[in-house]
């Protein structure tokens, strides 16, 4: 049953302005369930609580978030019902009922396709002494948005958004002391910020071919002006620092990063996470931290820093719930070459589970030793190896297929003399482009550097002297 | 440049100028600094002046006279540069204007680290690079036809740049010659020395050897310190004219400099040559010496 009171608009239950089915509860950036309570929120009797006070302490000091679970349902069916309920719950300037409250902020959530909330300028009078009334603004924003986003105006709901985050930013981040409560209501901003961007920047682009505006770069360079006032907080309680924002954040840049291409900046980013504290750490969600890992793996594969990405992508594979099938493979995509360079090769029945059938013939050439397998693999899967920017590190893979056709030939032969020449013709039968002895000479020499082969070559005989005690040490 | 006798040793209020010879140099942009439509050159204005500036290369070769050369040349093509980005050429005709320019650049850089030049500022030198092959490129982008020569200088450049392989399909599309230059980048990431030195070997255009002759430092030493691995047994020698041959050194007097100051032989290298017993000293692969760079 949707709580929401949707009518008019007929988009399915769970239609979402994304293309993607709208989770209940809203999501993880896998669309994996959220692990933060966002249950349809649920009102509280007031007047039963001010009838009991005596007036001399405030509300907020007897307030019990954990109270919010245990009322009845409520429906929001009016544009009224929609603005009171979220003032209520800001009103409690706690961090559970911000939580509760933040989907309503969401462009992920039903009730963007409510038909009382299609005003393209709502008017929301607030209480003027209240302080809460710049919230009234963000409400009156976030109405606009869905406005915009149901008639498709990608360009304008774009604007409104990166409106709301940097008022966000000016008026609340940098301006309220010794709190944080409201930090819950940033997350949903800021995703659906960088998702307005990439459409208001697909708009842009089919009407202008030339245009050189890129609202990829201005979404990132906001994210980081919040990062920064996040991080500059000196304060250490949970409750009241703003680093607690660092994380999520962090995911965000890293994602606006990697689209733009930017890794280098990256680093910083890392660095922050690592010093931040135990209390911090224990804050971060399963969910968020196989999104790190993920991120983190893929950069440590681009920097060819092995280690740090097969542990990175395997805690992140591992920890991946096995129903989101589509977010495993993404993550074998970079975890599969990193493996195979660390000498591991997948097994057929991997890829056929997980969909990566593209990567068979080059598996098997690597495994072979099959140059032409591979050469083969990487053409005709090109597109899209170059679309998962996996290109170079496949091509890379040449080295190790040298390597494994070596093996053979030296298994073939039965002496520790093999003569280049030898493995030059092997090589040129299998479609590789050589064209002089002393390539062959130059990839056997890498080899030896790198330790995979035991052994010397000698440069008169053009003859490769195996060791005789484990001439290819693992 | 723009007076009767450029080369002459003569006090500055002797020179005698010639309005003939003069053209618009290079003006800081400022911010209370305002750009008069009457001063940009029309692009026929700035073909002319780049042709003029390159004949000015052929009528002065000698090298004491390339300081003040490469001065003037740099700064007037800078100039030109700045003409272009004001107007908003159409991109067939950046394209042209730079395809002229960017030959002088690669040319220029290793004449003035041969010949020490005094006002070569390496770093300014490199992003004056930068900046008129990233211009090239967004020409290119914007539906401009290059050449295919100055494609090969681009990625002979950017070489070891990490992500020249994705430009190469994504910019100029897989064509006879994108593919060649793709070989050549996967030669490099591969570290198959031997192709690398011997397509510069072959290279017969000045600015395309010099496009790639910025690597032939990294690689000789990268090759080098591979090379003592692989044929470092005892009793295993590597003749020195091989050795250069392979690398590319234009005899065997530069190879010895270089061998000389990575394994450190200061009495000089043992013949025959051997790599058996040699350690190596540490060098820094961005301070290299001209030995390094010998072609």
């Amino acid at each position: 049953m949707n709580p929401f009171g949707r009518g008019g608009l007929n988009l399915g239950t769970e239609g979402s302005r994304f293309g993607r089915v709208l989770p209940m509860h809203g999501g993880s950036i896998f669309g994996g369930p959220s692990t933060t309570q966002n249950q349809i929120p649920t009102k509280k009797n007031k007047e039963s609580d001010n009838e009991d006070s005596d007036g001399g302490e405030s509300s907020e000091s007897e307030f019990d978030p954990s109270e919010l679970f245990n009322d009845n349902q409520i429906s929001v069916d009016s544009l009224d019902s929609y603005i009171s309920i979220i003032m209520e719950y800001l009103g409690f300037h706690d961090w559970t009922a911000t939580t509760l409250i933040a989907p309503l902020f969401s462009l992920d959530h039903e009730h963007v396709l409510c038909d009382f909330l299609q005003v393209e300028n709502p008017n929301i009078f607030l209480d003027s002494n209240s302080s809460d009334e710049i919230f009234g603004e963000f409400i009156s924003a976030h109405i606009s948005v869905c406005y915009y986003v149901t008639k498709e105006e990608w360009y304008k709901a774009y604007a409104m958004q990166t409106s709301m985050v940097s008022v966000f930013l000016k008026e609340i981040i940098q301006k309220v002391k010794d709190s944080n409560w409201f930090l819950p209501l940033l997350y949903p901003l800021c995703f659906d910020l960088r998702r307005l961007a990439k459409k208001a920047q697909a708009t842009e682009s089919n009407l202008d071919e030339d245009s050189t505006v890129d609202y990829n770069d201005d979404v990132a360079n906001l994210f980081m002006n919040v990062y920064r006032s996040c991080v500059s907080d000196n304060r250490i309680s949970l409750k009241q620092s703003k680093k607690i924002a660092i994380f999520p954040l962090t995911l965000l840049l890293m994602q606006s990063y990697f689209e733009s291409n930017k890794m280098a900046l990256l680093k910083p980013l890392i660095r922050a996470v690592d010093n931040l504290s135990v209390s911090f750490k224990a804050r971060i969600t399963l969910s968020e931290l196989i999104t790190y890992n993920f991120y983190l793996g893929k950069k440590a594969m681009f920097d060819s820093d092995l280690q740090t990405a097969d542990k990175a992508l395997e805690y992140a594979f591992k920890y991946c719930p096995e129903k989101y099938l589509e977010n495993k493979r993404r993550i074998l995509i970079y975890w599969i070459p990193v493996k195979m360079f660390l000498g591991e090769i997948p097994l057929d029945s991997v890829l056929e589970d997980y969909n990566l059938n593209e990567f068979k013939i080059i598996t098997q050439g690597v495994r072979d030793g099959n140059i032409r397998y591979l050469r083969q693999g990487i053409i005709s899967n090109r597109q899209f190896l170059m679309k998962s920017g996996v290109y170079l590190m496949f091509e890379k893979l040449t080295q190790l297929t040298y390597l494994a056709l070596f093996k053979r030939l030296a298994t073939i032969i039965g002496k520790p003399h093999i003569k280049i020449q030898m493995f030059m013709h092997l090589l040129k039968f299998l479609g590789e482009d050589i064209r002089h002895i002393d390539e062959v000479v130059c990839a056997v020499s890498n080899l030896i550097a790198k330790r995979k082969i035991k052994g010397y070559i000698s440069k008169t005989h053009n003859t490769v002297v195996l060791s005789k005690t484990d001439p290819f040490p693992e | 440049m723009e007076t009767a006798t450029p080369f002459a040793s003569m006090k500055r209020a002797e020179r005698k100028a010639e309005s003939n010879k003069m053209v618009k140099e290079y003006s800081r942009p400022a911010a209370d600094k305002n750009v008069y439509l009457e001063d940009v050159r029309p692009y026929e204005v700035l073909i002319i002046t780049t042709e003029y500036l390159l004949g000015l290369l052929d009528s002065y070769q000698q090298k004491n006279q390339w300081q003040i050369v490469y001065g003037f040349i740099a700064d007037r093509f800078r100039a030109i540069r700045q003409d272009l980005i004001v107007q908003q050429l159409p991109p067939q005709q950046i394209i042209r204007l730079l395809e002229l320019q960017i030959p002088f650049y690669l040319n220029a850089r290793k004449l003035c680290e041969d010949l020490k030049i005094q006002n070569y500022d390496k770093k300014l030198h490199h992003s004056e690079m930068d900046e008129t092959f990233s211009r090239w490129l967004e020409a290119s982008k914007n539906g401009g036809e290059i050449s295919d020569e100055i494609m090969k200088a681009y990625v002979y450049y950017y070489l070891n740049k990490e992500n020249i392989a994705y430009e190469i399909i994504e910019v100029f599309g897989f064509t006879e010659a994108s593919a060649e230059l793709l070989n050549l980048v996967f030669a490099y990431l591969n570290k198959n020395y031997s192709r690398f030195f011997q397509i510069l070997k072959d290279l017969k255009v000045d600015y395309l050897r010099n496009a790639l002759w910025i690597h032939v430092g990294s690689l000789r030493l990268e090759a080098l310190e591979t090379f003592r691995m692989a044929f470092g047994a005892k009793g295993v020698i590597f003749p020195l004219d091989v050795l250069a041959d392979l690398l590319a050194f234009p005899s065997i007097k530069s190879l010895d400099e270089c061998l000389k100051l990575l394994f450190n032989l200061p009495n000089g290298i043992p013949i025959p040559f051997s790599f058996f017993g040699l350690s190596i000293s540490a060098i820094d692969s961005s301070q290299l010496t001209q030995h390094w760079y010998s072609v």
